[in-house]
């Protein structure tokens, strides 16, 4: 039978065998290869990219720790701090005591010595009136005789020795 | 400067003696019309080519068993040479590479999600093959007729018996695919394109054969020879070569992702009746 447009089925066959040769090693050679290759760069990209993600994780969860730190750090130093204020506190408070016992110890020592030179002024006023009263009544005895001074000039003046 | 106008000179010489001689010179004494060159273009019932010395075969099939071969020995090389040496920060060449396997995977991939495996790797070879034999015409390999005359092998596929392998191979692959995808439903689904194996082995026979046409027409008269040959021979061939190349695998992608799509309509039923 002759077929239209010279039609071979034998040529038909050979130029699919000669493709499907082809296609396997076309397959084989070059498609498979370089489809691995392309394969196992992904598989690294992506095994960086989890690494990384770890990485990040795991420098989230560590900043995370830190930050707990800091503020568990924060909250012992304001502890600290309210601890120190309330010992000055109660420093100043020991310390105002003591500078108020030592303040009426003090006035009270300063009181006794107010009131010992007070007595010791008293007296020796006293003795200075008393004094003053012998001294008034010598010159009140003198006055009578006169001048003693003058008595002694007198006599002096005379020559003569008071006796 | 000086120099510039030199060679411009030169080279516009150069240009002209050619044309004048050319067109001077008379052209070889033609075996054939250009109506028996057209006719032998489609049918290859002239000029036949003895394969091996076993039997007189088209021009055709000799092209398609050297870009075959040098498609093979070209895959060789890159996979001793090039493969090795990739790098996970592609060079040039390497980037090339996997552009065309990614293209065509992404492709498969797209198209039919479940089996991709299989289909990526036929469009790739179908791919290489369709866009490397077109391109081959361009590069005049020559040949002995069994009648001892010198013909330019053809582009492969411009031979009716090539695209209809590939047409028919092309079926077969989507069949492959309805079967292991739906078993016997997928037959059945695949039988119903039947039409197919014929418009594909067609489509590339015509849009192959058209191009072959219209440059041995360019060809066989010398007036035709000068510029055209640039536009036909070269930018014809390369958009035809890509086009031709997309339209095939994207096809055969399409079919073989509806055939090989697993259809769970019963599955569903029985379950909301089991519901109900």
């Amino acid at each position: 039978m002759n077929i239209p447009l010279n039609i071979d089925w034998q040529q038909i066959l050979l130029h699919a065998l000669n493709f499907v040769i082809l296609v396997g090693g076309l397959y084989f050679l070059l498609y498979k290869p370089v489809k691995k290759f392309m394969a196992q760069r992904e598989a690294h990209y992506r095994d960086m990219d989890e690494k990384a993600k770890q990485t990040l994780e795991e420098a989230d969860r560590l900043k995370e720790d830190y930050q707990n730190q800091l503020k568990a750090i924060d909250t012992e130093i304001s502890q600290k701090k309210a601890q120190a204020q309330q010992e000055v506190e109660q420093s100043v408070q020991q310390q105002l005591a003591d500078a108020r016992t030592q303040a009426d110890k003090i006035v009270a020592d300063a009181q006794k010595a107010a009131d010992r030179a007070h007595e010791k002024m008293l007296t020796e006023a006293q003795k200075e009136l008393t004094d003053l009263a012998v001294e008034a009544t010598k010159k009140l005895l003198f006055k009578e005789n006169g001048d003693a001074y003058d008595q002694f000039l007198k006599l002096a003046e005379r020559g003569e020795r008071h006796a | 400067m000086k120099a510039r106008k030199i060679k411009l000179a030169v080279w516009i010489c150069a240009v002209a003696i050619l044309l004048v001689a050319s067109l001077l010179v008379p052209a070889a004494e033609k075996t054939e019309t250009v109506q028996e060159a057209m006719r032998d273009a489609v049918l290859h019932d002239t000029n036949r080519i003895s394969l091996f010395g076993l039997k007189d075969v088209n021009p055709g099939l000799i092209s398609a068993m050297t870009v075959t071969a040098l498609l093979l020995v070209l895959a060789a090389c890159i996979r001793i040479f090039v493969i090795p040496k990739f790098k996970y920060v592609p060079g040039k060449f390497q980037m090339l590479l996997e552009q065309a396997v990614g293209m065509f995977d992404g492709m498969a991939k797209s198209n039919s999600p479940g089996r991709s495996g299989f289909l990526g790797a036929y469009i790739f070879g179908a791919g290489a093959y369709i866009f490397v034999s077109t391109l081959f015409e361009l590069l005049g390999l020559q040949a002995t007729t069994t009648a001892g005359h010198m013909i330019t092998l053809p582009a492969p596929l411009s031979d009716v018996n090539a695209a209809i392998a590939m047409g028919c191979l092309s079926y077969l692959a989507i069949l492959a695919g309805g079967i292991a995808g739906n078993g016997f439903k997928g037959v059945g689904s695949t039988l119903k394109e039947f039409s197919l194996p014929i418009s594909m082995s067609f489509r590339l026979f015509g849009a192959l054969l058209s191009g072959l046409l219209v440059t041995e027409l360019v060809y066989y008269y010398v007036n035709l020879s000068f510029v055209l040959p640039v536009i036909v021979g070269v930018l014809f061939t390369l958009l035809h070569a890509l086009i031709q190349t997309y339209v095939l695998t994207m096809l055969v992608a399409l079919y073989y992702g509806e055939v090989s799509e697993v259809h769970e309509k019963k599955e569903k039923k029985k379950k909301e009746k089991a519901a109900a």
